[in-house]
């Protein structure tokens, strides 16, 4: 498991510590400890079954965790009812209630705080104005779009201004124009109010485009959390490097220094030498994104980080291309160009592939 | 579109086989109800003439209004009660769910397979050996054992449908499980409890075998009392009373129909 320290000193809004779930004899959430800090938002991004509905329902209180600790506000929730927890939760399939209307639902949460009436109608008011609702409050929810009803549902929580927002996959209803507007709207309100916010996603480009920061599951642990721009660029994990953008893992042995720049060479198969930043393991693969490879018809004459290859196929994708080049020591590795470029280098031609020692990075096996 | 056309010869046999049993079943009811509004003074069918002399002798015969009131009060009773257990077991059943839930609906449900006979004869030499209760209160807790699982089988559909976030959303908003029952679940679910509430109250109104052997003899319910007078001469007074049974069920129905319309 591997973390990146907290740069802040500040209590975190909410924390897991050493949290696991165990159903049975099956471990779905393996010791995650997770902390978000006031404002923040963090995504919990992984694939179908590693766990991420499963942590969150933890943080709302519908599931008791068998190890660990949740933190909300510096306060031990742990073994916490939901009625007694300050969270507001967007299902996934809304659950708003269908007897009530918009600002029914609305006001739901704000009776059971005991809010005052007429305080409680301005607050929703305000944010029905803030999530261009305020027409639709008389309305019943099956008389909303699907888009509509989303909004109601996060308006539905954000109006008790709850300590920590909870969204499980809150766009998987929508289509994928909808779904992308509706992000950057809830990252706009979200930000606009200061809310901090768990997100849970297991769609790496919508967790990379509304996160402070995305926490990687994978099969119940916390793989690696991170800004999206670290994700992308140190992948900690193979399988981060995979479920996060295209890569090339390369596997490589460590074989001394360059000499000059401080780097660390790494050896791969064939004639693949890797020069790259130190503290690399002795033993891992090379983490190569497609988009870093430079392609040239002749040598570079550099002595690391470039090859001669064959291109084997080329895939026509539009405004880019992808070549499978095919190195000695029968290693394949996809690299991106522009589309424009696609008829420079036809099936079987001999190119030199070359790319910077910044855009590398080195994952254990 | 309906999938298969009445034109098409599979859609005429299918068509007709309904007609058929909806003849079998409409017939009888037609030939009570037509006989009731004879003008002579025997039973007969098709009616001679039209008069509604038989109902005004109905009305005017204790028996037949004590044997309704004490229908009335029996199946109100059973009816609420029915309700009052029915409808938080289903909820535990199918909404809560937990191990075994399905063992036990599978087991709630088995007094409806029971011919209500074999009910009414065990029951009668149960109270023999247990005299738990007297009288009509009896054939109350007898129409409890069909009905609450009557009640069980219309709304465990019901909370079964509902979104088991509902209850969720509620809890997480701030309700306590009381609260968010009261005021989200039944809200949304009690459509079904119109339907299931009509249910149970037809069950026990016309139920005959167990009220023939647990009713009070002094006090008689409707079923009962129009068996003894069948007994003794089959007058068109007869088909007036059980014409306005069937009318009293098909209004019944008819507004749990609305209700549910309403609902949308
Ligand atoms: N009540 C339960 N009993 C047994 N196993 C469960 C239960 N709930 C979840 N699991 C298991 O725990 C694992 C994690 O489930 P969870 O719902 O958290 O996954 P997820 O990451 O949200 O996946 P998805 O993206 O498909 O929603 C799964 O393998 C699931 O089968
Ligand atoms: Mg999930």
């Amino acid at each position: 498991m591997i973390t990146t320290a907290d740069t802040t000193t500040a209590r975190p809004k909410i924390s897991f510590e050493g949290i696991v779930k165990d159903y049975r004899g099956f471990r779905a959430v393996d010791r995650v400890s997770v902390a978000v800090q006031a404002g923040e938002l963090v995504a919990l991004l992984g694939p179908s079954g590693c766990g991420k509905t499963t942590t969150l329902r933890m943080a709302a209180g519908f599931i008791e965790p068998t190890e660990g600790k949740i933190m909300i506000d510096g306060r031990d929730v742990t073994r916490l009812p939901p009625y007694k927890r300050d969270t507001g939760m967007v299902f996934q399939s809304y659950a708003l209630f269908p007897h009530l209307t918009v600002g029914g639902n609305m006001l739901f949460g704000l009776k059971r705080r005991g809010v005052a009436r007429e305080e409680a109608e301005r607050r929703v008011r305000e944010l029905a104005a803030m999530l261009k609702l305020d027409h639709l409050l008389d309305r019943l929810p099956k008389q909303l779009s699907g888009g509509q009803q989303q909004r109601v549902a996060v308006g539905r929580a954000l109006v008790i201004n709850p300590a920590v927002l909870l969204l499980d996959e809150p766009f998987s209803n929508l289509d994928a124009q909808l779904r992308e507007s509706t992000r950057v709207e809830l990252r706009r309100i979200q930000q606009e109010l200061g809310i901090t916010a768990l997100f849970v996603t297991h769609d790496q480009s919508e967790a990379m485009a509304i996160a402070d920061r995305v926490a990687v599951m994978d099969a119940g642990r916390l793989a690696q959390i991170d800004t999206p721009e670290r994700l992308y660029a140190r992948p900690a994990t193979r399988f981060v490097a995979n479920f996060i953008g295209r890569a090339n893992l390369i596997d490589a042995k460590a074989a001394g220094a360059t000499g000059r720049d401080g780097l660390t060479v790494m050896r791969g198969p064939g004639e693949l030498k890797f020069a790259l930043a130190s503290d690399t393991p002795a033993e891992g693969a090379v983490v190569l994104r497609p988009e870093a490879i430079r392609i040239d018809r002749e040598p570079t004459g550099a002595e690391f980080n470039t090859a001669e290859a064959t291109v084997k196929s080329v895939s026509f994708l539009g405004s880019a291309a992808h070549l499978a080049l095919e190195f000695a020591g029968d290693v394949t590795i996809t690299a991106e160009i522009r589309g424009s470029e696609a008829a420079s280098y036809p099936q079987g031609a001999k190119v030199w592939a070359s790319w910077d020692a910044s855009a590398l990075s080195c994952v254990i096996n | 579109m309906s999938l298969v056309s009445w034109r098409s010869p599979f859609g005429f046999a299918l068509s007709l086989v309904a007609v058929l049993v909806i003849a079998y079943i409409i017939g009888p009811l037609i030939v009570i109800v037509g006989s009731s509004v004879g003008g002579a003074g025997y039973l007969s069918f098709p009616p001679e003439g039209f008069s509604l002399q038989w109902y005004s002798k109905l009305i005017r015969e204790p028996l037949y209004l004590n044997g309704f009131l004490t229908s009335l009060r029996i199946a109100s009773t059973v009816t609420l009660l029915s309700l009052l257990i029915g409808i938080p077991a289903a909820y535990a059943l199918a909404y809560r769910g937990f191990r075994g839930a399905s063992t036990l609906v599978s087991i709630f449900l088995s007094p409806l397979m029971l011919p209500s006979l074999v009910l009414a004869v065990a029951l009668t030499i149960f109270f023999s050996h247990w005299p738990l209760t007297t009288g009509n209160n009896r054939l109350v807790l007898a129409h409890l054992i069909i009905c609450i699982p009557c009640v069980l089988r219309v709304t465990i559909p019901a909370f079964q449908r509902l979104d088991p976030a509902l209850e969720e959303a509620a809890l997480n908003l701030g309700a306590t499980p009381l609260k968010a029952f009261l005021l989200v679940t039944l809200p949304v679910v009690k459509s079904g409890f119109a339907a299931a509430g009509a249910l149970a109250f037809i069950m026990s109104f016309d139920e005959f075998d167990m009220a023939l052997f647990l009713s009070d003899p002094a006090q008689m319910p409707l079923t009962v009392v129009l068996y003894t007078k069948a007994q003794l001469a089959f007058d068109p007074t007869l088909a007036a009373a059980a014409s306005s049974l069937i009318l009293m069920m098909l209004v019944l129905m008819i507004l749990v129909q609305i209700v549910r319309m309403l609902r949308g």
